[in-house]
């Protein structure tokens, strides 16, 4: 058993059928979590990540949407060949996920305590009074502070900060393998994301749990994840362990992202520079470019890059991309 | 009208202890049960040609602060002065003036620009507003905006709904360049858009300050992107200022607590560099009932015995940094 990676994505491909056409949202994506590690998922909007969340739990709203191909393999076992009552066993218990905006995805009309009471009784098998305590001692994990009045309240009685730690609470509930961490950050101010982050980072090491971090902070995903894969228009584009990622990134597209973003402390370091800006935007998913994707934002493309499409490529062992640049060596 | 002089006649902003409250109105008769504090006491200035970064988290009131000076909102007590006058007593021309002067970029790009005008009528409206130029003149000048902030002159007739995130926060600086401002106030500019966008934006906005010599006040809650644009950066905590220095005196020498806990809080996209981070305990409380004495000292690790009881003012600790804590008397 301990041979197969934790989670083994391999060509998955999901599209939305719309009356537009076919937009491939994911596209051919690969990428294993091994046991107890903390990936990232990086990309800008509308790259895919989130639908690769999504498909992974089987949640992905059909029609439009489709898992059109590809093999999901937890434990070796493929999800999406799994019944519905199956993976619903799993869902929640083995693989958890934790959303980005913590007041649209709890329920307004229940207690957080019996949002995390359901997870117990449902998957463990708990009764109500067992899954009680068992809420509250979840919910004192997550440092929120007086757990036995709090258990009782509802969503909107809570900050930002206290529902996030609620989500996390019940992410965590029933010890999973994974946990699916969808921006678990980006609605929150800059000192409770702090918070957040290392709580899950401790919780994660003292159970052995591993996360897919998926967010567009590279600062986030520098500091706490083991492994990186970049994505762009539903393509992973780069995937390499952090420190090479961030050290010697080779994608154009990774090196761009990396010299857009002001670096605290710059200035004083090194004078005002300007910034390096990505030309263009981002493509929308129903008009891409033939070619590579990133092409017609690419300050190295050449006459191939428009006509076909690259293929990833390990480079070094472990740091995998997509470009022609690379490959050929221009 | 007896208007008192602006002593220090070089600022082109000035604000001085600025409070705003809001009030609470409770049950059938909308009676006032408490206010909540948004803006206590606070004095800054921008001067000709400056960009003062003004940071801080959510709710700290530095928005009322940017509507206050856009006199969006009346503040309760205090005053601002513009080029030496005092925009809360202006009379009719004068106000009209000032809107001329003082212009806004706002942070969401979808609900600041009005769905039912084309692109080219929202950057035209403030010189029909103003009545400033004419036939093929205005024209002239509405194309030479959208070439300004990179946008196609082509683009006129479409509507808001036809363009991303980052062609739309361009349009909304295309309008507030229309009426050639000396200050624009820009709220998070950029928070919403796309990290490959955000640099093509923050990017425009210092080659137009550079080419009209414009003075900005960018409030923003990314300490990364504040440093970056600014020359001043104030911190803000619940109401108040707690500290304020040059940009790069800031980042190296945060002198408040928070200021240094907002500093390590921001991780960086350094893997290899791991810094010793400060978490701050809880959370920022209510301005409705703020802490008394020095409104952090419920979060700050070196809080002593005088931070419950009074409060610290902003003093000047060197020529371009001013903190208001009591570790540094």
């Amino acid at each position: 058993m301990s041979s197969h990676p934790l989670l083994n994505v391999r060509n998955l491909r999901t599209h939305f059928l719309l009356p537009e056409g076919v937009v491939k949202a994911v596209d051919n994506v690969s990428f294993q979590v091994e046991e107890a590690e903390i990936m990232g998922l990086v990309g800008e909007s509308g790259c895919g990540k989130s639908v690769t969340a999504l498909s992974i739990l089987g949640l992905i709203q059909s029609p439009p949407g489709r898992i059109v191909s590809g093999e999901i393999l937890f434990q070796g076992n493929d999800l999406r060949k799994m019944a519905p009552d199956q993976l619903r066993r799993i869902r929640g218990d083995r693989i958890s996920m934790i959303f980005q905006e913590p007041m649209t995805s709890l329920n307004p009309v229940y207690s957080i305590g019996d949002q995390i009471i359901e997870v117990y009784t449902e998957h463990c098998g708990l009764s109500r009074k067992e899954a009680r305590e068992r809420a509250k001692e979840m919910l004192e994990k997550v440092q929120i502070p007086s757990p036995a009045k709090r258990i009782d309240e509802y969503p909107h009685q809570l900050s930002g900060g206290m529902r996030q730690r609620a989500m996390i609470a019940m992410a965590l509930a029933c010890k999973p393998a994974v946990i699916l961490a969808d921006e678990p950050t980006t609605a929150l101010d800059v000192t409770i994301q702090a918070q957040i982050l290392e709580l899950m980072v401790e919780l994660q090491q003292s159970t052995g749990t591993s996360i897919i971090l998926i967010t567009h902070n590279l600062g986030a995903v520098a500091e706490y994840a083991r492994h990186v894969v970049v994505m762009y228009s539903g393509k992973i584009v780069e995937e390499a362990p952090v420190i090479p990622l961030f050290e010697s990134p080779l994608h154009p597209y990774t090196t761009g992202l990396l010299n857009s973003i002001p670096q605290l402390g710059c200035k004083s370091a090194g004078g005002k520079k300007r910034l390096e800006e990505i030309p263009g935007m981002v493509p929308s998913l129903d008009d891409l470019p033939g070619g590579c994707y990133f092409h017609p934002r690419c300050l190295r493309g050449r006459e191939i890059c428009r006509k076909e499409e690259p293929e990833l490529l390990e480079i070094h062992p472990g740091h995998q991309v997509a470009c022609w640049a690379v490959r050929e060596g221009w | 009208m007896g208007e008192p002089l602006n002593s220090a006649g070089e600022h082109l902003l000035e604000i001085r202890k600025l409070k705003k409250y809001f009030p609470i109105k409770k049950g059938v008769f909308r009676r006032n049960a408490g206010w909540v504090q948004a803006v206590d006491g606070v004095s800054l200035h921008i001067g000709k040609g400056e960009t003062l970064g003004l940071v801080g988290e959510s709710g700290c009131g530095k928005s009322t602060i940017g509507r206050c000076i856009l006199r969006l909102l009346e503040p309760t007590e205090g005053d601002i002065f513009f080029e030496g006058k005092n925009i809360s007593t202006l009379d009719p021309a004068g106000m009209k003036r000032f809107r001329r002067k003082v212009q806004a970029i706002f942070q969401d790009p979808y609900s600041s620009l009005n769905p039912r005008m084309s692109v080219g009528h929202i950057v035209r409206e403030p010189l029909l507003v103003q009545g400033l130029h004419s036939g093929a003149k205005r024209e002239e000048r509405v194309e030479d905006l959208f070439r300004k902030v990179g946008l196609r002159p082509e683009y006129m007739p479409r509507y808001p709904h036809e363009f991303s995130g980052g062609q739309r926060q361009r349009i909304g600086i295309a309008r507030s360049l229309a009426l050639q401002p000396d200050l624009i106030v820009c709220d998070e500019p950029v928070s919403a858009l796309d990290v490959s966008i955000q640099a093509q934006v923050i990017n425009l906005l210092d080659d137009l300050k550079q080419e009209f010599g414009l003075s900005y006040l960018f409030i923003a809650h990314d300490l990364s992107v504040v440093e970056h644009v600014s020359d001043r950066i104030a911190v803000m905590y619940l109401g108040k200022i707690v500290e304020v220095a040059k940009d790069t005196e800031l980042y190296s020498h945060p002198l408040h607590p928070y200021t240094r806990a907002l500093l390590s809080a921001i991780p960086i996209p350094k893997p290899q560099q791991k810094k010793k981070r400060t978490i701050l305990r809880g959370e920022v409380p209510s301005p409705i009932n703020p802490p008394a004495g020095c409104r952090f000292h419920p979060r700050c690790s070196e809080a002593m015995e005088v931070c419950s009881r009074e409060e610290p003012v902003l003093k000047a600790v060197s020529d371009h940094h001013q903190v208001s804590c009591f570790l540094y008397p």
